[in-house]
């Protein structure tokens, strides 16, 4: 086995069935974290660079042609300046940005916590 | 990590210590362990017998110090004990304050001491707990007594003058102070931006604002309970003068119900039964618009928190559990997401 992101789901799954069952208090507690942060891990390989990219033309939607090709951290920048201002407060604006959030938001969950609604 | 002191090597300071500040001929350290160590401070379970003094005989206390780093927000542990000594003659249920140490001669850094308590603390336990599940409603109504005793200490206080007065817009010394807080991790965050921004917008319709003294951190996992009951209210180190709702509404975010969404109130029990405790022993009317914008608010403050944790991580503190505090902020943001959208359908 090559592929380092399978590789590391098997780690998780095998931790999750063969070790979990045997621990207890802090050490269960420990391990547990650990199975989920190689869950968190495998989601980002797989997953992460499709997710940022769909979250980045969300954002930059909102500003038109010139923003196209901002990237994720320089548009953050831009959109967290921008609300701060007030930039979004007129009612189009901010459904725009609501629709924009939802899919960030949306984006990060399916990397941190999938399933949470 | 070299966190845990070592109190073997330095029994005899702190035996003279202790003694000394409780009137006794003499204070034998009977053993001691570690007890939870939080991210923010640690603690030391003590077995001391004192020879006559306030505290004659064979005690159970609790020792607080200082970790290494701590969240921006909070209060030292010498602080912090000024706060539990105010809540305490004020009447609130909290493990009984002893002693406290500020010059870090006895121990290499200041302490705190305090009366041990006994019961369960622990969120995932709590709410799955029988105990509680048989008197749910019953033990969120003693908690909503006790958060509203809390909130009888009122500005200005000589032995709490360190707090940071908010001024009379306490919501609005929120919203400024969680932005000073993102611009200090260069945080660029468009939810919690946005969130800020509207709550900005939507104060005006809170009303009239209060400001007592308010816990700041009143949730399940800081509560001791026994028996479907409660026994203290710990961890003060996020005091502060501000509104009280903030304090009830904190306490039923969802992410403190520990996975028991329909107990809103901490996941322990309804939320009518809190809120009606509540309204009852304070005598203020929980306004549900002013307690869903202080919720929301909840959640962003959270989120900022668990931002704080992981940028120690990125500083090089090793912990795999401050780590992972940064992947609740999608969370966090889901539940603001619908926090607003509710907010702008009651208004």
């Amino acid at each position: 086995m090559s592929d380092p992101t399978a590789l590391l789901l098997l780690a998780a799954e095998t931790c999750r069935r063969e070790l979990l069952p045997e621990l207890a208090g802090e050490a269960r507690y420990h391990a547990a974290m650990a199975v989920r942060a190689m869950e968190i891990a495998v989601r980002l390989l797989r997953e992460g660079e499709a997710l940022a990219e769909h979250e980045r033309r969300a954002l930059a939607a909102l500003y038109g042609a010139e923003a196209a090709a901002l990237d994720l951290a320089a548009l953050r920048r831009r959109l967290a300046r921008d609300i701060r201002a007030g930039r979004f407060d007129d009612p189009a604006a901010a459904r725009a940005l609501r629709a924009a959030l939802e899919t960030r938001t949306a984006c990060r969950l399916a990397v941190s916590w999938p399933g949470y609604r | 990590m070299a966190r845990v002191i070592d109190l073997d090597a330095r029994r005899s300071a702190l035996e003279a210590f202790l003694a000394e500040a409780c009137g006794a001929a003499r204070a034998e350290l009977l053993g001691w362990s570690r007890l939870t160590g939080g991210a923010i401070q640690e603690n030391l379970g003590l077995d001391v017998r004192f020879e006559g003094g306030r505290l004659a005989g064979r005690r159970a206390l609790v020792l607080r110090t200082d970790a290494p780093t701590r969240v921006a927000a909070s209060w030292d542990r010498v602080r912090e004990f000024a706060v539990l000594r105010r809540v305490h003659r004020a009447g609130v249920r909290v493990p009984e304050p002893v002693a406290v140490e500020p010059t870090g001669t006895v121990l290499g850094r200041p302490f705190a001491v305090m009366a041990r308590v006994f019961g369960e603390t622990r969120g995932p336990r709590l709410v799955r707990d029988p105990a509680v599940a048989a008197r749910g409603a019953e033990l969120v109504a003693e908690l909503a007594r006790e958060l509203a005793r809390i909130h009888t200490v009122r500005p200005p206080d000589a032995e709490l003058a360190f707090l940071p007065d908010p001024g009379p817009r306490p919501a609005l010394a929120r919203i400024a102070l969680y932005r000073r807080w993102l611009d200090e991790l260069d945080a660029a965050e468009p939810v919690l931006e946005w969130a800020l921004r509207t709550l900005e917008r939507l104060a005006p319709h809170l009303g009239t604002e209060e400001v007592v003294l308010v816990h700041a951190d009143f949730r399940t996992g800081n509560l001791v309970i026994r028996d479907g009951r409660l026994v203290a209210v710990l961890d003060w180190e996020f005091a502060a003068w501000s509104d009280p709702l903030e304090d009830v509404a904190w306490f039923c975010a969802r992410y403190w119900r520990f996975g028991r969404d329909a107990m809103e109130a901490g996941g322990l029990g309804p939320r009518e039964a809190f809120l009606g405790a509540y309204e009852a022993a304070s005598g203020r009317r929980v306004d549900p618009f002013a307690f869903l914008w202080w919720r929301t608010l909840a959640d962003v403050r959270w989120a900022v928190i668990a931002l704080q944790q992981e940028a120690r991580v990125a500083a090089g503190e090793s912990s795999l559990e401050l780590a992972l505090t940064g992947h609740v902020v999608p969370r966090l943001e889901r539940d603001i997401l619908d926090g607003l959208a509710e907010l702008e359908a009651l208004r």
